[in-house]
């Protein structure tokens, strides 16, 4: 008997001893899904970036003190050399992790393969681009077929790392895809499909040695999971955190929330071919119907501002003087009535579950408003391939969520790049056809050189975009991390995790 | 036999027992604890949920899906089952071996890829759910009818009918059914719990009832990321859950105790041709 | 005994060949891959190159036989997502989603086995009601609602267990024991019913008479008897187990096929899916022929071929 209860206090013992404390060089981060590839042309989900930003350097990236203005990274320099040449001089004595240099012909491979179609994710981008000419060993020209003035920001954007052509023309594509080899600051060590992806810093890289030796991705699933590892200290620092959890993870006292805007709008998109959505008083009653505030407030945790025009403060092309459409639900109802639909009328509002921050309860919540001022809402949630499908199609019957971004932090690429031809949501408006003015002002902004001219017509096409409620604009949202206090960690607005710049106290 | 009354209470008088509009909630209201807790409030008895909707009122609105859910998809699921059974277990030949297929290639055929398949393609809505759950079940009834079957109809009685000249569609009509019937229903009472259960986990996979109807199953999806700081959502809906799936498991278990003296009287003593 | 097994077989390659054809056309008919492929910006001439890259552009019947003809030659084609072997990607998940099944159906056997003779034995007493209480328990928490509540008891106010992960065998035990609440719970029952029905049996009352032992009885005769339904529904959950742990598996982000077969349907990634499925199929066909032959063994009045 007492043989027994030894070995049960020693069981005990040995359990309670596991909780597992990382070295302070060992980052875990839990992210909500697995990557699929370690190729940085094949994916463009965030949780998927967020490593090619650690193994690979791209020409440029994003100053961290100030999003949207470009800093070098492999490019130390770079000048338009005419309207369709740019120019940069790349930096010296940098290696790939397989000992390989980095020069112009790599960058000319890597731009030659994001110009091919059909063989990736990423050549949308990049489709302005002609073709590359190596000047010298360390300078490399950039030609496009029409002037692009955004062609330098494009490299800092996803798809831009550059890429080793002697490692794959070795091992071809796929062997890349799961053994990458870049010049970034961390390089790979295993990855072991949705249990964990190993980085360990690059001793050979051209920067000064990080904190962090040694990084390990975890997917976590799900939400509650991931906040359980994150208090238990089993990772250090996790993603995607939802706004209902951050008081108890304060309340925890062993971490901390890291928040910050970025440069992500959500709204709704909606669908104005036909029906009583095609009536512009209509989509601005649903503008007026909806309390942004009290959303922000209550379902976010005041991490968000309301926005006017589908456009967030950090892109370029931002309009300050277009305010956002205030709560008047008096207001909805009139505008309603004009437009014919005294007696209600039946819109269809629907969101994934889990696709974007509180997709559900957010659809859910701005249906009860609508029915507050006589809009019966039909509330649909949608699984994910459903709602990739009425997208690409812009069959979906009303009101859609999304999140557009600017990867290049401009208008073009939060505007346009959805709704000018070829874009994904192209036909559900007909205010964006050719022939409108809306059409005019942005085709000109997205091949003109002339600064002042793309801001001025990035403004009235906003104001255009405001007035006849394209969209229903809500706000432009922060993302929520979350991190132990030992952690030194900011989260950055373009949602990136570079962890050069991680370390503990 | 309590919590099932309770739930059929509940489920037909809803309008009239529920304090509050269940659909409706005022968002500055939202994740208040009960009333007994610090900041809960005697209007909200139970709480209010992540959109600040009154609990108490979706718990009892809550119980017409789940019994929906759970009668009319075992139902439906058993009427299949059993007719397939019997035929199966009856006819032999042919046709056993071609449900028996069809047993098994349901059993091998993920579930999760035929839930999603039919919301994608037919909409998510109650009445598909219903077809969902029903599909799930019906082959447990198929399973356990054919074999009863099989025994049956070895029977003395059986056999004489046959001689006799009955048409076998009379023979398993009268004399078939109503023998298998009762191994049915004891199924159905468990099933009807499992189906319950498994509507919440079709919503915590983003395939169940579609809001705003409230619904037991997925009002504890909803509530799972509020474990530690809103309890009171998954709690009581959860509870509910529970006391009619108890419930049911007990008056299952009840009715099969009473089946077995009552039926081994016509078994010729093999003894072990059970319930599968 | 061999002409059983060859006609089982025929049975099991009909049934999985089904299986993958429905597969398929349930996938064709409910949505496109390529749009899960490419990103919110691919124009429509992006979309339309990698539709045909892929063989997608073809009528169905054609791609229909393309598929078959790779089956024929054991080739499940390439994840569309991940780009590598579908089948590959799906064996290097095997082990996980095994290993989880496998301890949760022993530990399910286990406890539920003792727990139902017991009950059985006992009848009408405290402990068949406590047994009776905490089968219906056990059926009546839908499964992600089991594991959070573990993972919050033991890993998060306890502390003595890891939260999530696959690895170590301590992060094994919240999931097996989360998967292995239903089970526990149907055997249970099964076993507490099958047992009472057999205890009321006629050679049970003999050998009662003739002064045997009541537990001798009960083991030699009764349980081996009883066993016959119970085996069943054990090959059957094993089977159930595999492919129904995928929510298991997204709570305790354990790397198993589950997991993998929910991203594979929700971006439409046929080749994945259809190996997923494969799979799992073949692994409860096998069950299920292991049950059969236990069957014959157990009893072996019973004709097989049946």
């Amino acid at each position: 008997m007492r043989f027994a209860r030894l070995a049960a206090l020693l069981t005990l013992a040995v359990l309670a001893a596991a909780a597992p404390v990382a070295a302070q060089d060992t980052l875990v981060i839990g992210q909500g899904a697995d990557i699929i590839t370690l190729d940085p042309t094949q994916a463009t989900q965030i949780h998927n970036l967020n490593l090619f930003y650690n193994v690979f350097d791209a020409l440029v990236t994003w100053d961290p003190k100030d999003l949207g203005k470009i800093v070098p990274e492999l490019a130390l320099s770079w000048r338009s050399v005419n309207p369709t040449t740019w120019q940069f001089k790349l930096r010296q004595n940098v290696k790939f992790h397989n000992g390989e240099p980095f020069n112009a012909e790599a960058v000319k491979f890597t731009v030659e393969r994001l110009i091919t179609k059909g063989v990736h994710q990423v050549y949308g981008g990049f489709s302005t681009i002609d073709h590359v000419e190596v000047v010298d060993p360390y300078t490399v020209n950039v030609v496009t077929t029409k002037p692009d003035p955004i062609l330098v920001k494009r490299f800092a954007g996803y798809g831009g790392q550059m890429l080793p052509p002697q490692y794959i023309k070795q091992v071809d594509w796929k062997a890349f895809a799961q053994k990458p080899v870049g010049t970034g600051p961390y390089r790979f060590v295993e990855w072991v499909k949705d249990d964990r992806v190993v980085l360990e810093a690059n001793p050979d890289s051209w920067r000064p040695a990080p904190k962090i030796k040694k990084v390990i991705w975890k997917p976590i699933p799900d939400t509650f999971a991931r906040v359980a590892a994150l208090t238990r200290g089993e990772a250090q620092l996790i993603t995607k955190v939802i706004p209902d959890h951050v008081a108890q993870i304060e309340k925890a006292g062993c971490c901390r929330v890291e928040h910050t805007l970025t440069n992500l709008v959500t709204v709704y998109l909606i669908n104005a071919k036909t029906g009583p959505l095609a009536n512009t008083k209509v989509r601005q009653a649903l503008n007026y119907a909806v309390d942004k505030d009290k959303i922000i407030k209550e379902l976010y945790s005041g991490y968000a501002i309301p926005i006017g025009s589908g456009i967030p403060n950090t892109d370029f092309g931002y309009n300050p003087a277009i305010k956002p459409y205030p709560y008047d639900p008096a207001r909805a109802k009139k505008l309603l009535a004009e437009a014919g639909y005294a007696g209600g009328v039946d819109v269809d509002i629907q969101s994934g579950n889990g696709i974007h921050l509180n997709d559900k309860q957010l659809t859910e919540a701005i249906g009860l408003m609508f029915q507050a001022v006589g809009v019966r809402a039909k509330v649909g949630v949608l699984e994910p391939a459903q709602r990739g499908q009425l997208l690409r199609s812009n069959t979906f019957p009303g009101l859609l969520l999304a999140d557009p971004a600017s990867t290049t932090y401009d208008t073009d690429g939060v505007l346009w790049r959805l709704r000018g031809p070829g874009g994904i949501v192209h036909s559900i408006w007909p205010g964006n056809a050719e022939g409108t003015r809306f059409y005019q002002l942005m085709e000109e902004a997205r091949y003109s050189l002339d600064s002042a001219k793309r801001l001025k017509n990035y403004h009235e096409a906003a104001q255009i975009y405001h007035d006849e409620a394209v969209e229903l604009f809500l706000f432009q949202g922060e993302l929520i991390d979350a991190a132990r206090k030992e952690l030194v960690y900011k989260a950055r607005g373009d949602q990136r995790i570079l962890v050069y710049d991680i370390s503990f106290r | 036999m309590v919590p099932l009354a309770a739930a059929v209470v509940c489920a037909v008088f809803a309008p009239q027992l529920a304090p509050h509009d269940p659909l409706t909630g005022d968002l500055s209201a939202r994740l208040r604890p009960p009333t007994w807790m610090d900041a809960g409030s005697r209007a909200h008895p139970l709480g209010t949920d992540q959109l600040g909707r009154d609990i108490l009122s979706r718990v009892i609105y809550g119980a017409r899906v789940s019994l929906l859910v759970g009668l009319v998809s075992s139902l439906i699921g058993g009427t299949v089952g059993v007719t397939l059974g019997v035929v199966s277990g009856y006819f032999r030949g042919r046709v056993d071996t071609v449900i028996a297929k069809l047993i098994d290639i349901q059993l091998a055929f993920p579930f999760i890829l035929f839930a999603i398949t039919v919301i994608a393609v037919l909409g998510p809505s109650l009445r598909n759910l219903l077809v969902i759950l029903a599909v799930s079940g019906w082959v447990t009834y198929a399973r356990v009818v054919r074999g009863q079957t099989l025994s049956l109809r070895e029977h003395d009685f059986i056999q004489a009918a046959r001689g006799l000249g009955s048409p076998a569609w009379r023979i398993v009509a009268r004399h078939i059914v109503p023998n298998v019937l009762p191994y049915a229903l004891v199924i159905m009472t468990t099933e009807i719990g499992r189906l319950i259960v498994l509507e919440s986990t079709l919503s915590f996979l983003g395939l169940g009832v579609p809001p705003p109807t409230p619904s037991w199953g997925m009002a504890l999806a909803d509530g799972k990321d509020y474990l530690v700081s809103g309890w009171w959502l998954a709690t009581f809906p959860g509870l509910a859950i529970m006391l009619l799936v108890l419930s049911m498991n007990i008056m299952g278990d009840g009715a099969r105790d009473l089946l077995e003296p009552r039926l081994r009287g016509r078994r010729a003593g093999a003894g072990t041709q059970g319930a599968t | 005994m061999r002409e059983y097994l060859v006609s089982k077989l025929a049975h099991t390659a009909i049934v999985v060949l089904c299986v993958l054809t429905l597969v398929f056309v349930v996938l064709h008919l409910t949505g496109d891959p390529v749009m899960m492929m490419l990103p919110s910006n691919a124009s429509q001439e992006e979309i339309q190159a990698l539709t045909v890259a892929l063989g997608l552009d073809q009528p169905l019947p054609v791609q229909y036989a393309r598929f078959l003809g790779r089956i024929a030659r054991g080739d499940l084609g390439v994840s569309l997502q991940h780009q590598q072997s579908a089948m590959g990607l799906v064996l290097e998940r095997l082990p996980a989603s095994m290993l989880l099944a496998l301890t949760a159906l022993a530990i399910s056997i286990v406890i539920a086995v003792p727990l139902g003779l017991v009950a059985a034995a006992r009848r009408g007493t405290a402990i068949d009601h406590v047994a009776v209480g905490l089968a219906a328990l056990g059926q009546s928490a839908p499964i992600f609602w089991t594991g959070l509540m573990l993972m919050l008891v033991f890993a998060v106010t306890l502390k003595l267990l890891p939260t999530t992960g696959y690895g170590t065998w301590r992060q094994l035990v919240m999931p097996a024991l989360t998967l292995a609440a239903y089970p526990t719970a149907a055997i249970a029952r099964l076993v507490r019913a099958g047992m009472l029905e057999v205890l009321e049996a006629d050679y049970v009352r003999t050998a009662r008479a003739k002064g045997l032992q009541e537990r001798r009885v009960i083991l030699k005769h009764a349980l081996k008897n009883a066993a016959l339904p119970v085996v069943t529904l054990i090959g059957l959950q094993f089977g159930l187990l595999l492919g129904g742990a995928i929510v298991c598996e997204m709570i305790f982000a354990w790397p198993g096929v589950g997991r993998l077969l929910i991203f594979a349907i929700n971006n439409r990634d046929f080749p994945l899916v259809e190996a997923a499925v494969f799979v799992i199929a073949m692994v409860f066909v096998v069950a299920n022929l292991l049950v059969d032959l236990c069957y014959g063994w157990l009893d072996p009045r019973i004709n097989v071929r049946s």
